[in-house]
Order: structure tokens, then sequence, then C-alpha cells
């Protein structure tokens, strides 16, 4: 791979990545919860964003390899602002015929602003500090009770944890196939529509066949080595254990959560 | 004059992150025209990497690589490398797209631009240089066809483009002999008949034996041994090439010469090496008596 994805698994032994998946995961939940809330104010996400940059610093990962991976957003993040900003009403700051910029506008648009950026920033934190295997064991302990609702909780942390573990392989094949059909002089960046509408051809054809083919192969391995889907309980390799570090990670997240509250 | 030239040639996957990689380390070798250029290295050795740098598809993190004396570092003159430099990937046959062997085919003509009969004539010549007879296949999907044959249509649409260097990353590994034999067949001939100049990559040294000119043997990026095939073979004999597939007779001379026998193992064939054999035991007897 040439790059990096962005919310790539990170290797490490930092204080975040020792915690257990499930307080991860909660701890997330808490952050996109208090952050999409219905008319937050700027200083809650304000401090909700010092929090997962202070947690950023402790999992090590590097803060500026996080920022940088917030480039490829950048029209996402552009687009919802000027939207923000010129499609709300409200009291008028400044007017050219009829785009008129409120101040309503301007509060949305940065409250729009920090909300993306806090969604992105914890889930990536997440992925970046938790295994796939990890993450899905967390998931399987945390949707647990739902089981008493037929809910099957093992076979959809399976599939969320198959997801995670090809994206970075179908990343890799898609650079590969673009490799390829450059050096057959595809243009992937031309100006006509329907060159690159061929050359997009070029790589989605082979990108899906080669994903069918590998989604064969693993049904293959996974039924060889006698997986069911009939509700069996499966051992696991890793055994969450909810340490003291949790405990204490998960009253840092409940003061968290009643600053933002109150 | 060499139309490939490298010169100290570093690359770094994923620099700067808790995965990188160094691929390639100061590698510097040349290329003339015309010649035929056998890579050999085991997996992770760095093969595949160097010869993306050939096309310009990789830009050296350090060092230069030159193709037809012009830098590839130079985005103008990289973008326009495809034409010259035809570049066959690993397992090219899961690149395949099109609906029939000829779009197939097509589709890098289009690209350069060439029109009506002429990408007619192109196909058609492509086809029956990879061992295929255009009039049964020209219709057919490309994933309706055998591994093998896939195999060669996607040789034949490297070919069509009648590329001057041709670069070509086992182009034998997981198919059939008979396949295996065209296509070695192809490359042999394209680079007798058109003076193109070819680079292939391969860890079944018994390809190269015959086929290649001269010898580069890549270990963990970095460049061990190049020049002549003898030579080659030689230096291999000092390092662990377990990992490669090399022919009986030279594993035979290498472990002769590592219990100390004082073998000459600058050889090629089956005949050189047991010729060699008798050699020395012969003046062993000699030396007895």
């Amino acid at each position: 791979m040439r790059e990096m994805i962005t919310g790539q698994y990170i290797m490490g032994d930092s204080i975040i990545h020792c915690l257990d998946p499930r307080t991860k995961l909660i701890g997330c939940l808490v952050v996109i919860v208090v952050a999409v809330w219905p008319r937050q104010t700027i200083t809650i996400l304000l401090f909700n964003l010092a929090f997962i940059i202070i947690v950023i610093y402790f999992a090590e990962v590097g803060v500026g390899r996080v920022l940088r991976g917030l480039r490829s957003l950048k029209l996402i993040f552009l687009l919802t602002f000027i939207c923000q900003v010129f499609l709300t009403r409200g009291d008028p700051l400044w007017s050219w015929g009829s785009i008129v910029i409120t101040r309503q506008g301007i509060d949305l648009g940065i409250n729009t602003f920090l909300r993306l950026l806090i969604l992105f920033l914890s889930a990536s934190l997440l992925t970046m500090t938790t295994s796939t295997l990890k993450i899905s064991a967390g998931l399987e302990s945390l949707l647990s009770p739902l089981k008493y609702l037929r809910f099957p909780v093992q076979q959809f942390a399976m599939i969320i944890n198959i997801a995670l573990r090809f994206i970075p392989t179908i990343t890799e094949e898609a650079e590969h196939i673009v490799r390829a059909q450059k050096s057959r002089g595809a243009q992937f960046d031309s100006g006509s529509l329907s060159i690159r509408l061929r050359t997009v051809m070029a790589l989605l054809i082979p990108l899906l066949a080669a994903s069918l083919q590998r989604a064969t192969d693993l049904a293959w391995a996974m039924e060889s080595r006698c997986y069911t889907s009939d509700g069996q309980i499966y051992s696991r390799v890793y055994k969450l254990h909810f340490a003291q570090r949790d405990l204490i990670a998960m009253g840092v997240i409940s003061i968290v959560l009643l600053l933002a509250i109150l | 004059m060499p139309v490939i030239e490298t010169k100290e040639l570093t690359h770094i996957y994923l620099a700067g992150t808790p995965y990188e990689k160094k691929a390639l380390n100061q590698v510097s070798l040349s290329i003339n025209k015309g010649e035929l250029f056998g890579i050999i290295g085991a997996n992770g050795s760095g093969k595949s990497t160097l010869i993306q740098h050939f096309n310009g598809l990789l830009t050296p993190s350090c060092g230069t690589v030159r193709v037809y004396g012009k830098d590839t570092a130079n985005r103008s003159c990289r973008n326009e490398l495809w034409k010259k430099v035809g570049l066959m990937f690993q397992f090219p046959e899961q690149q395949l797209f099109a609906s029939t062997v000829f779009d197939e085919l097509a589709f890098g003509l289009k690209n350069m631009g060439l029109e009506g009969w002429e990408i007619e004539n192109r196909v058609e010549e492509a086809l029956l240089q990879v061992g295929l007879n255009p009039k049964e296949v020209i219709k057919v999907p490309p994933l309706g066809l055998s591994g093998g044959a896939r195999r060669q249509v996607a040789l034949a649409c490297i070919l069509a483009m009648r590329p001057t260097i041709l670069v070509l990353d086992e182009p034998t590994a997981g198919v059939d002999p008979s396949a295996s034999e065209h296509i070695l067949k192809a490359i042999k001939k394209m680079q007798r008949e058109q003076q193109a100049t070819v680079v292939m990559v391969s860890h079944y040294v018994n390809d190269l034996i015959f086929l290649a000119d001269k010898l580069a043997f890549l270990k963990e990026g970095r460049l061990l041994s190049y020049g002549d095939k003898k030579t080659v073979f030689r230096d291999m004999a000092q390092w662990d090439v377990n990992d490669l597939i090399l022919p009986e007779h030279l594993k035979l001379m290498h472990r002769l010469a590592a219990y100390g026998l004082p073998v000459n193992t600058e050889i090629l064939t089956l005949e050189e090496a047991a010729a060699e054999i008798s050699r020395v035991m012969e003046e062993w007897a000699r030396c007895e008596r």
C-alpha cells in the first residue's frame, strides 16, 4: 500500500490500546450521542473535541497523522459549512442581492462542522486503537442481551468483523488494478466523461470479480472449519477482560457526559 | 547504450508510519537495448517494486531512474512512459474486464489513440503472437477462457501496444506448461524480431537460465549480484537461496562448494555441471596417486 488509510489499526501498547473494547465502544457512543444531540451549544462541542484530542494524545497514534486524515474530507466539511451558512434564515449580518448570511447560519455552520469533526475523529480513534477482532468481540458482548429477542448477535459481529478486516485488502487490490490499467494507458483523471466511465469500468469489474471470488473462498474456508450460523457458541482467542483501568475510563466518560448534559 | 538505468534507487513504503518498509535499498543497475534481463529473487525481495519504477508507476524515495535517458521523476515524461514500456503485472488475468477478447485488447490501443483497421490488425497479430487463434477467441468473453489462455490474452494486450521495452512480472507463475511455453516463445520472439528490450522477473530460475542474457539477484531489497549469468549463479552460492526454485544441478554444485570442494560454480547447464564434477574427481584421483 502506498499510504495508510485513515482509521487503519495501528499496533501499540498505549493506555487507550489496552482498554477493553467495550469501554472504547461505549465511550465512542457517548461522545457521538453528545455531539449529535439536538440544539447542542458550540461550547459543549468544543469541550467534546478537546476531550477527543486529549485521548488521541494518550493513544500515541500521532495527532498529526489523525489530522492529516481530515484532508480527504475537506470538501464535505466545506460544502456542509457553506450550505448551512447560506441556507439558514435569521438575523441578517450581511447581504448581497438575494444572498443573505445570517448569524444563525454561521452558528449552525460552525456547529455542524464541529459535529462532523467529532464523529470522524471518535470513530477513527476507535478503529486506530482497536483491532477488528477486538471490536467485533466487544460488539458481540455489548449486543448479547439482544439474543433474547432472537437477534443474531454473533453473525452480526462476524459480518462487521469480516467487513472491517477486508477494507485494507480491497483497497490494496484496487490500487493494484489501478496501476495495472494505468500501464495500459487508462486515464483515471481524464476530462472526458465517456473515457472516464470506460476507465472506471476497467477498475470496478475486476475488483468486483475478485471480491466475489474472495467471498466464496472465505465461505468455503469457514465452512471447512465447521463454521455454521445456527447459533452455536464459539470460543474466542481473545477473552475480554474488564479491568480497573476500564472502570477509571468509564468514570472519566461519565464525567464528560455529565458535564455535557449540565 | 542503456535504455534503463537506476542509480542508488531506494524505495520506502509508508514512510513515516509504524508500517514503514524499505522495499529497495540502493539498487544501481543498467539494462541495455535488446537485452533479455532476468531478475531473480524470493517473495518480498523487491522485484515487483523495482520493475514498477521502470514505467513510472512508482517513483524513487531516493536515487534516480532513467528510462531512455529521461528521469522518471519528471511527471510529464513519466505519464508518457506506458506507451514505450509495456508492463505486465503478476496474475494479469485478474485485471481483465471487457466483454470480449477483442475489446480487452482494444482498450490499450484506444487509449493510445488508434482507430479502426489499425486496431483490428494489431489485435489479430498480437493474438497470433501469443499462440491463440484469433478466429476462435476474438468474440469470446475473456472470463470464459481457461486460466492459461487468459494469461495469454493478458500478454497479447501488452504486445498489441508494441512497446519497445517489455517488463514482465512472473509471466509463467501458476499456468499450465503449454500456456507457459507459448508465453515464453512469444517473449523471445518479440526480443529477437523487434529488437525489444525485455525485463523478466521470476523465482523459477529454470525459465531464465537459457532465456536471459543477463541476470540480477535481489534479496531483501538489495542487489546482491548482477551481470553475466554465470557470475550471478556463482555469487548466489554465497547466499541462502532456499526460497528460490533453483535447478537441481545448480543446487548440487552450490552444496558441493559449501562442503569445501574446489568446484567452479560458474556453470549453467547440466552437462557443464557433470564435466566440472568429473574434472574435480580426476584431479583428486591424481593427487591421491
